[in-house]
Formats: C-alpha cells, structure tokens, sequence
C-alpha cells in the first residue's frame, strides 16, 4: 500500500461513481457500488461543545489537523491510504444466500459500510421485509456506520475486503 | 442518574420511560427512546465513556488515577420530542457538572441510527459483533470468538446487562489470552476531530461550526521493529505523524480515554489489557489542545 502515488484530496467522492444496473451482468470489476448523489461519507458530527476547541487553535494545530486521519504522508512516507481511493470488495454469497452475477466491486474508503449492504439489497432487489445480513471475513457484522477504509486496512485479504451476505443471520 | 462508563446508553431506555410516559403526548415504546446532546443524535453503539469523551467537551482529568472508575453523571432531562434543550456554555460544561442529555420518543433519526428493537437484540448484536471484531484484530482470527459457546456469549452479555465484571470477565479473558495464540494487533480505534466547515469564513467568525469527527483504525502491532513495545505515543505517530509529531510529548493534542488524559509513554498492550472498552477496543479520543 506504500507504492500507491501521492495524489491530491478530491472534491467529492460521489462525482466520480456511475450507477449499476442490477440487470445487465456486467463483469467489470471496476463497478462501484455507490450510487451517484448518495452522500453517506462516514464523518460523524460533533456538538458545539467538543468543537469550541477546534475554533481556537493555533495555526500549526489546524495545518495539522488538516487531511490527518486519511493521508498521513509525511515526507514520503504514506501509512494511510487516501480516503477517495476506490477499494476493491469481494462479495460472496453466505450459507443459503442467492448469487450474485458480479462479485467484484470497488468502492470508496471514505463511505459507510451502509452503502455495501444497500447495494446488496438493491441487487438482490429484495422487499422491504426482507433482511440482508452483511459480514466481513465471515465472522463478524461491522456497524453500519464504520468505514470502509478502516475496515479494508484493517481486514484485507491480498487487498480485498471479503464481505460475505446472508438473507439469514449467520456466524452465530 | 449514574451510569458507568462502560455501558450503553439504551439500558436507561425503560427506566426513563416509565418515568416520562406519563407526560408524552402520543403513546410510543422505550425502544422508541434515543438521546442527544447538542441536537447531535448518540450513537446508541458506543459506549457511555466514549460519548462522553467525544462529545461533552469536558475538560479530560489529568490525574491518571481517577481514570478508568470515574463513574459519568448522566443527567436526562426531559423532551419530548424537541426544543426543551437550553443552551449549555463551554464554561458550564467546563464545570464539570453532570452532562445533561436529551432523550426523545419521537422523531427517530433514521438517517443517523439504526433502530432498536423491544427485547434489546439489536443492542446485542451490535455489542457481539464488536467484540468479534476486536478480537479478529487482536488474534488475526476470527477463530477464537467463533469457538466461545453459546452460553459463553450470552454470559458475556450478560455481564454488560447486569454490569456484573465477574460475569464478564470470566468470558473476556478467555478472548484476551486464548492458550497459545500471541497478539497480533491491538484493536485500536482513534476519534480525531476535524475543521469545522468553514466555506464562507470571512463573514460569520463569531459563529464557530461544529467540526467533525473522523474515525481511524489502523494495523497496529504490539512491538515495534526493533522489538520495543509499542506505546500511544509511537502507534499515534505512525498513524497521525501531523497530529502527534513526538511520540513521548503531546504537543498538539491529547490522547483521552475513560476521561482521562493517556500519557504518550504508556505501553499499548498494557494499556489494552487494563483499560479497553466492553467491546475489546481502546476507543481513544484525540483532543486538541488549544
């Protein structure tokens, strides 16, 4: 992940995304799963409590707060993928689950894990009733406000994040 | 009301309830209850300590002693609905009072929560998975949480519910150190602040935004390279080098966790051992200093 190049913060991720059709079986693995106009990013508010801080700070604490968290490349040195990188997400079908005809998707690191599980049910084209359940390495369910980001860094596997859904909890 | 730190807010849930039905207009369930604070909706999923870290803007103690017991007066006030919230001055908050929270029965934020149901499974899983994630983190594996049985799980939950440390350290320790499995990462999770929006910044200076919060999680190892332990302050360097330049002297900003301020020097796996959440994670909140 350190051989990624060193690109400039982009204006909103979202722009970039094209709808899927759920119809056609594409095999393009480069199909997002977003859908354009969808603005989930995974940045949560604060209250004005917690930002009173934020407004009186130094110069040299706002330049260093300034892209922290996703870039972190100090002189060269990227720890952190950007946030605007598309991942590639590996979907499978879990026990008893219908197939989806494409399996791999790319998706941004600054969306929610929300947006996975929506587009499965989306592509699944199941009812309101239904319910999906969406796991990461087949063990565990992130929160449905974690990003993806987070998870792909922290849960690849040979840089793909393997989601698998079920119409069924499962993984007890 | 006093509530530990550890726990979730929708325990308080059917107390609060039986207290304020009496006075709500339309005829709703406990399940129906979330709480803000600020007009900021709560995450109902993290716990009580990590709310509070991130959102009361209280000043985080220094002494590291009172830490990890310090219990969190959490006041509710009335509300149903919305606008009975007086506005809170950091100098009140400074204070150190109990943090006043707002609870509601209406008007559920489903683009911010997800729902909770009667019988408190949505809670449950929610708490499982995320000790199933930290323990993939801390193990590399999901094999160890896999393996617990069922009654163990339940036990562990149980702990939560009953907020009976017995109970749940009996199951929690069997996650922590599983015979012959070494720790591969510390399941770490940082809340870094960031800039208040400010597109138009030259006309409203005298009203400041609210920020944001970003979350970070990152890979980290419990030894460094060359075989020292990993401390907070060197996993904080290597994840956030603008934020935190030393790794042994806050400059710009603290490390707060349980309320209280981390010192840089303070060894992680250590520190994950004796100070992580219910959930398996060190939830640690970056603040600024100003």
């Amino acid at each position: 992940m350190s051989s990624l190049p060193n690109r400039a913060k982009p204006e909103r991720s979202a722009s970039t995304s094209k709808p899927t059709d759920p119809e056609s079986p594409t095999l393009d693995p480069t199909t997002d799963v977003e859908e354009p106009g969808e603005d989930n990013d995974a940045d949560l508010p604060i209250t004005m409590a917690a930002s009173v801080v934020l407004t009186g700070l130094p110069k040299d604490a706002h330049e260093a707060l300034e892209g922290a968290g996703d870039l972190g490349m100090e002189k060269g040195k990227q720890l952190l993928l950007p946030s605007f990188i598309k991942h590639p997400l590996h979907v499978y079908p879990g026990p008893s689950a219908p197939q989806l005809s494409q399996r791999v998707f790319k998706i941004s690191a600054s969306k929610r894990f929300e947006t996975i599980v929506k587009s499965v049910r989306r592509k699944l084209k199941l009812k309101e009733t239904e319910s999906v359940f969406c796991y990461v390495n087949s063990v565990f369910a992130p929160a449905l406000d974690e990003q993806i980001g987070n998870l792909w860094r922290c849960f690849k596997t040979k840089d793909e994040l393997h989601v698998t859904y079920a119409v069924t909890p499962a993984y007890g | 009301i006093q509530f530990p730190r550890l726990s979730y807010l929708p325990f308080l849930l059917p107390r609060l309830y039986a207290f304020f039905s009496p006075f709500l207009i339309s005829p709703s369930s406990f399940s129906d209850g979330w709480f803000s604070y600020e007009d900021v909706p709560l995450k109902w999923h993290y716990p009580v300590g990590l709310l509070h870290d991130l959102y009361s803007g209280d000043e985080p103690t220094h002494a590291a002693g009172r830490g990890a017991r310090t219990k969190n007066d959490a006041e509710a006030e009335a509300g149903e609905g919305s606008d009975t919230q007086e506005d809170y001055s950091a100098l009140e908050a400074a204070e150190r009072g109990p943090w006043k929270l707002v609870v509601h029965f209406s008007d559920w934020p489903h683009d911010q929560l997800v729902k909770l149901d009667e019988d408190g499974k949505v809670l449950e899983d929610a708490f499982k998975n995320s000790v199933k994630e930290s323990s993939f983190l801390r193990h590399g594996t999901g094999k160890i949480v896999m393996s617990l049985s069922y009654q163990d799980s339940t036990q562990l939950w149980r702990g939560i519910e009953e907020q009976d440390l017995k109970l749940y350290n009996a199951v929690n320790n069997k996650l922590l150190s599983p015979p012959g499995e070494s720790i591969r990462h510390v399941p770490l999770r940082i809340y870094l602040p960031s800039e208040p929006t400010t597109a138009t910044s030259t006309i409203e200076e005298d009203a400041p935004a609210a920020g944001h919060l970003k979350v970070v999680q990152a890979l980290v190892e419990p030894t460094l390279p060359n075989k020292q332990p990993q401390t907070l302050g060197t996993a904080l360097n290597t994840i956030l080098p603008t934020v935190f330049l030393s790794r042994r002297n806050a400059i710009l900003a603290m490390a707060v966790l349980h309320g209280a301020v981390v010192p840089l020097t303070a060894v992680l796996e250590e520190l994950a051992k004796a100070a992580s959440y219910a959930d398996g994670f060190l939830h640690v909140v970056v603040v600024m200093m100003g």
